[in-house]
């Protein structure tokens, strides 16, 4: 998620102070106005429209959009699809799995590499994929079987042993890569190789065929299954000699990269685009394609590019879909992220000696009243349906409706209700006494409220209103510093516990595993709130035990846990989101897989020779 | 003149010197590094932290610093820690790209300007003359962005003649005939763009030069004593009048060796302008560092070039 605030200060650097006119002047005729959030509000309100109070149920707005195109004219042999990689930067171009830390590469990985494992639309292994596994709870162990006929884009097979040498490349302490973490530690001997102990990881058991792992691991709960463990392989003979400290600059990843995946890589113009062609002995079967040309096109560009025939797949802008929503030549498809934006409260500390967070129940926002009163008194509605024009509406919960077994749906979330926050502020004792419009600390003491939140699309006008929410509600709320914040300055803040700031409005994306403990346990330094009870500390510990393998009782646990989370209010859920994909009318069997869940680009297929306009 | 080059480019050393030193000292105080805001569900905090420590991040500035100016003495300036390359590598993917960029951008500035310029000067006032002011109060009120937006828009979108943006279709083999020619079908649109715009200076100058040497006093004397109008214009005032503009010159190369931002962005054209802004976002030390010197080096010999260049087309100014 954070890579959407990074493309976004990138941009802002460069755009700030013409970015209103290059968005007008990328083929958006309308030039209006935006009208701000309050006005249009108002207008609505004095319209007394009654229907502006009720929640859009999320999965409603998402059912808006297919997921898949349909398309029945008859295809065309072959053909080139065209596929837009919407960015402000030119990509890096580290194409390995091992290494490549932009989402951007990882869209480019997409199309020639993939994980051994496919997983399910709820994110959990599936049999489907280039390996079968199970799974022995009791001797914690999951054993891979790879399928005989997978080859490498040079013809050599892939092996078990291709695994295992991701695995060693990722836990040599030569690797400067990001995916070193927990969930390898996780498996035995990982430790003892990442320090130097060992020759090998004890825990990866290979056979000798090599078609065959098994893989101890320490504990063993069900977030295993649901991308608990590695499962892309990088080619042992391809790599053969490379140091791991040279490998993510050498050639073989950079400039002729191989997977197993449908396409393999043709030609790469460093930073702009990549050529893939068919990977005729792909192991589902020939692609239907001859290629596809990735291309590296800016955000402001897209949509006239799209009604030009430029492209037939590229992501939309929640921005630019308003001018946009009813294209002649091409269709929209839209899927519920597993993202969500919160408002979260400084509540403490890290220790990091400790490695644990320390809640401080003197902190300014330690009253549970007074931060869930600050969650009702703010219209998100309004932002989502104003600013957003409906691709993002209110987050009822810290579980997205994409891990629907685990949300809680009856979890109404912090609906706004200005007279109810009043209510809970004056319970809580934060009262005007001096008359100002603003409510004074229960001691009778000045109260200001200091907010971080970033710099980055719509974000000044959604501070305004937002901070006029609070001070409908009687709350003095700042901005840190005075301003909005920039992407590394907000961060640093905000993971170092800077005690000017109360409370701040990050985004985050639980991916596969919604795990709680990532975000909000006792020892999760990305827990920013640095907020910690029992309750919470109870629930997340069964949620990873050995008695979550049933899925009634994991769902179950996720279900209270979210009913803990509302009620305690470290953080309120904000927004959720639909990104939204524009696909050219000529394309047939394209599925949105922004999400990785299914390999189907070996299926798509064209029919016209090119775009349509 | 040769031991004032000698001693101009010897000046350089303790430039580069100090400039290192104050970047350094100013990336120390910029807010967060190259990993800050990285951590999502697959990144632990604790393995950011092994990498801070691993790439020395908490070392003081005057330990990194040591270890800089080690490392660049044996010419490594450093890895890029969002590209994993050598820095020295990455520009040079880049570097290409901007040389080319700069040198057609200047083609057609120069190009442009001296023809408008000399227009715009000899017919002062006319519709000629008035024409051409207009359109550098037009040029010099237009943002790059909007600009090139618009000429995207136009001979991209509308008129089909011009790519979108990129340096060359991937399509093309590196090194054939086919590859470079579509290399510069890319270029031309962003150096028209860019030229369009850089090449104001260049017509106001010469356009008041120009109205100056006209009534200046050799130039009366010269046309007292006979000398066909032609020959007044070519011989005495042209020559003259292209004095400034020549001196300038090298500031321009330096300028636009830099990358244009703006242009490059737009265009999504992969130069140094654009590593250089990308590179400060991402608290990509390595390559911020050695492109600022990089830009230093550039402004230091633009401005050594425009002496030089003086010196030849003006035999009354000697480099002493």
């Amino acid at each position: 998620m954070k890579r959407i605030f990074t493309r976004i200060a990138i941009f802002l650097l460069i755009a700030a102070s013409l970015g209103g006119c290059a968005r007008n002047n990328a083929g958006n005729t309308s030039g209006r106005q935006q009208p701000t959030l309050a006005t249009e509000r108002k207008a609505k309100e004095e319209a007394a429209a009654p229907a502006d109070k009720n929640v859009v149920p999320a999965k409603e707005a998402a059912a808006k959009f297919p997921t898949a195109v349909t398309n029945r004219n008859p295809s065309i042999e072959g053909g080139t699809l065209k596929v837009a990689l919407v960015s402000s930067s030119a990509f890096t171009g580290v194409l390995n799995p091992c290494f490549y830390e932009d989402s951007y590469d990882a869209q480019l990985l997409g199309w020639f590499s993939e994980s051994l494992l496919s997983f399910d639309g709820n994110f959990i292994a599936d049999q489907d994929g280039a390996a079968t596994y199970d799974y022995n709870v009791k001797a914690k162990t999951v054993t891979l079987h790879m399928r005989g006929g997978v080859k490498w884009q040079d013809g050599e097979p892939v092996t078990l042993d291709d695994l295992v040498f991701a695995y060693e490349v990722i836990c040599s302490r030569d690797y400067e890569g990001f995916r070193f973490n927990e969930t390898f530690m996780n498996i035995l001997g990982v430790e003892e190789y990442h320090a130097g102990k060992a020759d090998a990881i004890s825990g990866l058991k290979l056979s000798e065929d090599k078609m065959t792992l098994v893989v101890h691991f320490k504990e063993f709960d069900p977030s295993i299954l649901a991308g608990g463990f590695w499962t892309n392989p990088i080619p042992r003979h391809y790599y053969g000699d490379i140091g791991v400290k040279d490998m993510a600059a050498d050639g073989k990843t950079r400039s002729y990269p191989i997977g197993f995946g449908p396409f393999k890589v043709k030609n790469i113009v460093p930073g702009e685009s990549v050529e893939f062609e068919s990977f005729d002995d792909y192991w589902r079967g020939k692609p239907k394609l001859d290629g596809v040309i990735l291309t590296v096109v800016k955000p402001e560009l897209v949509p006239a590019a799209m009604k030009e025939g430029k492209f037939d797949v590229a992501e939309f802008s929640t921005q630019q879909y308003q001018d946009y929503m009813e294209p002649a030549n091409y269709k929209y498809l839209g899927q519920i992220q597993t993202a969500f934006s919160y408002t979260g409260f400084k509540l403490g500390k890290w220790d990091a000696a400790r490695n644990e967070n320390v809640y401080n129940p003197g902190a300014k926002l330690a009253d549970v009243k007074l931060r869930q009163a600050i969650g009702y008194a703010v219209d998100n509605q309004a932002i989502a349906q104003y600013l957003y024009h409906g691709l993002r509406f209110l987050a009822t919960t810290v579980i997205t409706p994409r891990h629907g077994a685990y949300q809680n749906t009856r979890l109404e979330g912090y609906v706004y209700d200005p007279e109810k926050a009043k209510r809970l502020l004056d319970e809580a004792g934060y009262r005007d006494v001096d008359g100002d419009g603003y409510r004074e600390t229960p001691e009778g003491k000045e109260f200001t409220i200091t907010w971080a939140t970033m710099d980055g699309e719509n974000a000044d006008i959604i501070a305004q209103f937002k901070i006029q929410c609070w001070k409908e509600v009687g709350l003095r709320v700042k901005l840190y510093h005075g301003r909005l914040t920039e992407f590394n300055a907000f961060y640093e803040a905000v993971e170092g516990d800077d005690p000017a700031i109360d409370m701040y409005d990050a985004a985050w994306s639980t991916g596969y595993n919604p795990n709680p403990s990532v975000l909000w346990g006792r020892n999760s330094a990305a827990n920013y709130t640095r907020y910690t009870s029992n309750t919470f500390d109870d629930i997340i510990k069964e949620i990873s035990s050995g008695k979550a393998w049933d899925g009634a009782f994991l769902s179950q646990k996720y279900k209270e846990w979210q009913t803990a989370f509302f009620k305690e209010a470290p953080a309120i859920p904000t927004l959720w989101r639909i990104q939204l994909v524009a696909v050219n009318n000529r394309v047939k069997n394209y599925e949105d897989i922004s999400n990785d869940i299914k390999q189907t680009y070996h299926l798509i297929e064209l029919t016209a020779k090119e775009p349509i306009k | 003149m040769w031991k004032t080059i000698v001693k101009r480019v010897l000046i350089l050393v303790p430039q580069v010197i100090i400039l290192s030193l104050l970047i350094f000292l100013l990336a120390n105080f910029m807010p967060g590094d190259a990993l800050t805001g990285k951590i999502d569900p697959g990144v632990s905090p604790a393995r950011l932290e092994e990498l801070r420590r691993q790439w020395g991040y908490y070392d003081p500035w005057y330990v990194k610093y040591g270890r800089w100016v080690q490392n660049a003495l044996q010419g490594d300036l450093g890895e890029s820690t969002a590209y994993k390359l050598p820095v020295l590598q990455l520009i040079g993917q880049r570097a290409g790209n901007t040389f080319w960029l700069a040198l057609m951008t200047m083609a057609i500035s120069y190009g442009i300007g001296i023809l408008l310029g000399i227009i715009a000067g000899r017919y002062q006032n006319k519709p000629a003359d008035k024409a051409i002011v207009f359109y550098t109060f037009v040029a010099l009120a237009m943002p790059t962005v909007v600009f090139s937006l618009i000429n995207i828009f136009v001979f991209a979108f509308k008129l089909h003649w011009f790519p979108m943006g990129g340096s060359v279709d991937v399509v093309y083999t590196v090194g054939t005939l086919p590859y470079y020619r579509d290399k510069l079908y890319h270029m031309i649109l962003p150096a028209l763009t860019g030229g369009l715009l850089y090449t104001i200076g260049t017509i106001q100058f010469l356009r008041n030069e120009i109205i100056d040497y006209k009534n200046s006093d050799f130039v009366v004397t010269a046309r007292s004593k006979g000398v066909p109008e032609k020959k007044i214009f070519s011989r005495h005032i042209f020559r003259n009048a292209l004095l400034p503009v020549a001196s300038f010159m090298g500031y321009d190369i330096a300028f636009l060796l830099g990358g244009s931002i703006f242009i490059e962005y737009v265009f999504s054209y992969p130069g140094m302008g654009r590593l250089f802004i990308e590179s400060i976002l991402r608290r990509d030390y390595a390559v911020v560092n050695a492109l600022i010197i990089l830009f230093a080096v550039l402004t230091v010999l633009g401005t050594l070039l425009s002496d030089i260049i003086m010196t030849v087309v003006d035999p009354r100014i000697r480099i002493k």
